[in-house]
């Protein structure tokens, strides 16, 4: 009788014995980079080369342009170009070798009218596929689905969707009298004039769905607001207040706009309606009130006044309420714009050499960040990708003012239009739909 | 009835065989639970409040007005780096292999820059100073790397002079540090304040069977890159001792910026 109880523990001793406290160690020291990323040479079934190469061109420089990653030069690829396209043919020693964490490769081949791609990502450490998509399109369609597989690249390593697919409006000259509206890919590629105008057009922005788009335009001799229909390329007059109406964005949800009028000689920030009833106004000082932005969630303003003496950025509540100064620093800060992500407002300023360069300022702390420096003599006019991780603005860095991509730090910058005329007041749009 | 009969008739006292189990069992049980209390150690505690102690030393010169607006402390990216898209990398030497060239694959490589640095040679005639400049700073930090202090017993893997704590988790925390990379575009707060707790159960040789988060950052991105990391390190096989415990019961890696 004694000797069961006995007997039962010992039976546990092993299983107490088990039972001591699982060991924690902490890492820190994590080593902030681009993520090193080769693309191989894409294979091309025959006929399919062009597209191929065009793909492979405009992959690396997409992951390039996004400023997380670090494309690795193809002339140090050490792997055999004929290699397979499954883990199991790849060598992934030789990837490792020349530093690539990730890893690209596709086939490319027509099908009839037909592009098709199969796009694969593996991670070389671990030596397996990690995203699989197999691509189609038409037969001019490599760069939209290059463009493609570079967000799921930038899905795959962030949880958040890539911005390759997204398009930048800009304004420039028409060829002739007047100006026009063109919608670039994002790295520069692609130029399309969506709308062009005998007169003098300016500051578009995007309707949040990415199917309109609101415009100033002086077609009756002063300043109102139009809208351009995307699907129908039809512009139409929406708000005319007092003798200027203009600089109009879309509130997040696309129901109102905010903009800045004049009805009795005095510049002043206002919103109505999407549909441009009911407009009413936000701001009463004497000084010049304008250049709205709303923050992403639609319950605040930024804007621009001179009540201070110099144009400063204030915030404000969506109802005008609350009105208070954020920017203490420069004598001439303008065009603010608010990041998707809601903690920086990006704007450009005159530095104390008369330079125009871009700076952030984060609304919570007014601690202000510098984007561009030493980088020409003007970069203005800010506007933010729909994942706020990366922004567009015109440079006159190299000559005439183009479009130039960045990421926040603002140390990674690519110019990416070579146009012939000049570009001004950018605007990225939103996700595709 | 009064206590005392009640007592004398109670089932254990009138079946006293029963009475030394149950005690045993009993004293086994406080036993047990003495003994977890002296062997228990809690996991290490998470303090959300504790930030990075930012250290800088101001460099000698006139006071910026603190009305004018701010400028960056680095220097202006090169023109290489505002080239139009989709310009081809110029001919720049082939990349080095990144920092984690501890991992066996890519240290034969960790060599290969350094002859065609030295290849170049001292400053030619005619050379801009700007690049001999570079090419003397290239050579003074190899000169540097090839100077190791360790211990005479340490281990070919270690990075310090001195080791300190358990050698084998300090292994493990080395080859999982190699392999720890957060995107450079996580945002400042974030570097602050992400952090996460991971659950690694280990072969005989290291490897990851399966690993589990014990709790989360919330940031999918940081999440994401620490799964990356996980997946990516190459741990030392444990001591024999301790394969049941790590295979078993796991360990726990607090993962911090």
């Amino acid at each position: 009788m004694i000797t069961r109880p006995l007997l039962l523990l010992l039976a546990a001793a092993p299983a107490l014995a088990t039972a001591q406290p699982r060991s924690y160690i902490e890492v820190g020291s994590a080593n902030f980079r681009p993520l090193p990323i080769a693309v191989a040479n894409l294979r091309a079934d025959p006929g399919a080369e062009g597209p191929a190469g065009e793909m492979t061109e405009v992959l690396r420089g997409d992951l390039r342009l996004s400023g997380l990653f670090d494309v690795l030069d193809p002339k140090s690829f050490l792997a055999d170009p004929s290699e397979g396209l499954t883990a199991p043919t790849i060598r992934f020693a030789r990837w490792a070798d020349v530093g690539a964490d990730g890893l690209v490769k596709a086939a490319v081949r027509r099908n009839g009218g037909e592009l098709m791609g199969d796009f694969h990502l593996f991670e070389v450490r671990a030596g397996r596929g990690v995203l699989d998509q197999s691509l189609r399109g038409g037969p001019e369609s490599a760069r939209p689905l290059a463009h493609q597989f570079a967000d799921a690249i930038v899905q795959y390593y962030t949880r958040e969707p890539g911005v390759f697919r997204t398009r930048i409006l800009a304004m420039r000259h028409a060829s002739g009298n007047g100006r026009e509206i063109v919608a670039f890919d994002v790295d520069g590629q692609r130029a399309e004039v969506l709308y062009r105008d005998p007169g003098l057009i300016l500051l578009p922005t995007w309707r949040p769905d990415g199917k309109a788009v609101l415009f100033t335009s002086y077609r009756d001799g002063h300043p109102e607001l139009w809208t351009l229909d995307l699907a129908t390329r039809r512009a139409r007059r929406l708000l005319a207040i007092g003798d200027l109406t203009t600089g109009g964005v879309y509130s997040p949800d696309g129901r109102r706009i905010a903009f800045t009028a004049s009805a009795n000689g005095n510049s002043d920030v206002w919103v109505a309606n999407a549909d441009g009833t009911d407009p009413r106004r936000l701001t009463t000082d004497p000084a010049i009130d304008g250049s709205p932005t709303w923050s992403p969630d639609g319950k605040r303003l930024c804007f621009v006044s001179n009540r201070a003496g110099n144009p400063h950025l204030y915030v404000m509540n969506a109802d005008g309420s609350g009105q208070r100064r954020i920017t203490f620093q420069g004598s001439y800060n303008q065009t603010p714009r608010w990041s998707p992500r809601g903690d920086l407002i990006a704007f450009t300023a005159r530095d104390e050499r008369k330079v125009f360069d871009v700076f952030a300022i984060s609304p919570d702390t007014g601690r202000i960040q510098r984007i561009t420096q030493d980088q020409g003599r003007t970069n203005e006019e800010p506007t933010w990708a729909p994942n706020g991780r990366m922004l567009a603005f015109t440079s006159d860095r190299k000559g005439r003012p183009q479009l130039v991509v960045s990421n926040v730090s603002g140390d990674r910058q690519t110019v990416v239009t070579a146009e012939g005329s000049p570009l001004a007041t950018p605007a990225w749009g939103p996700f595709p739909q | 009835m009064s206590a005392p009969a009640a007592l004398a008739q109670s089932p254990l006292l009138v079946r006293r065989e029963r009475l030394l189990p149950l005690l045993l069992v009993s004293a086994a049980v406080h036993a047990a639970l003495i003994a977890a209390a002296a062997l228990y150690r809690p996991a290490p505690q998470v303090d959300l409040a504790q930030k990075p102690v930012m250290v800088r030393l101001a460099r000698l010169g006139e006071k910026r007005p603190t009305q004018w607006l701010p400028r960056k402390d680095e220097a202006a990216p090169s023109p290489a780096a505002t080239a139009p898209q989709p310009a081809p990398p110029a001919a720049t030497p082939p990349k080095p292999p990144p920092a984690v060239a501890s991992v066996p694959v890519t240290r034969p490589t960790r060599p290969a820059p350094a002859p065609s640095a030295r290849a170049t040679g001292p400053a030619a005639p005619g050379r801009s100073d700007v690049l001999a400049s570079v090419m003397d700073r290239v050579r003074r930090d190899q000169a540097r790397q090839e100077k190791v202090y360790g211990d005479p017993n340490g281990d070919a893997r270690g990075d310090a002079e001195s080791s300190e704590g358990d050698p084998y988790l300090g292994l493990v925390e080395r080859a999982l540090r190699d392999s720890y990379v957060l995107p450079s575009t996580l945002s400042e707060s974030d570097r602050v304040r992400l952090q996460a707790t991971i659950v690694l159960y280990l072969d005989a040789d290291g490897r990851v069977l399966r690993y589990e988060f014990e709790r989360r950052s919330g940031n999918d991105a940081f999440d994401a890159a620490l799964e990356r990391a996980v997946r990516a390190a190459r741990i030392p096989p444990p001591p024999s001792d301790r394969r049941r415990q790590y295979r078993e019961k796991g360990l726990g890696v607090l993962y911090k910026p």
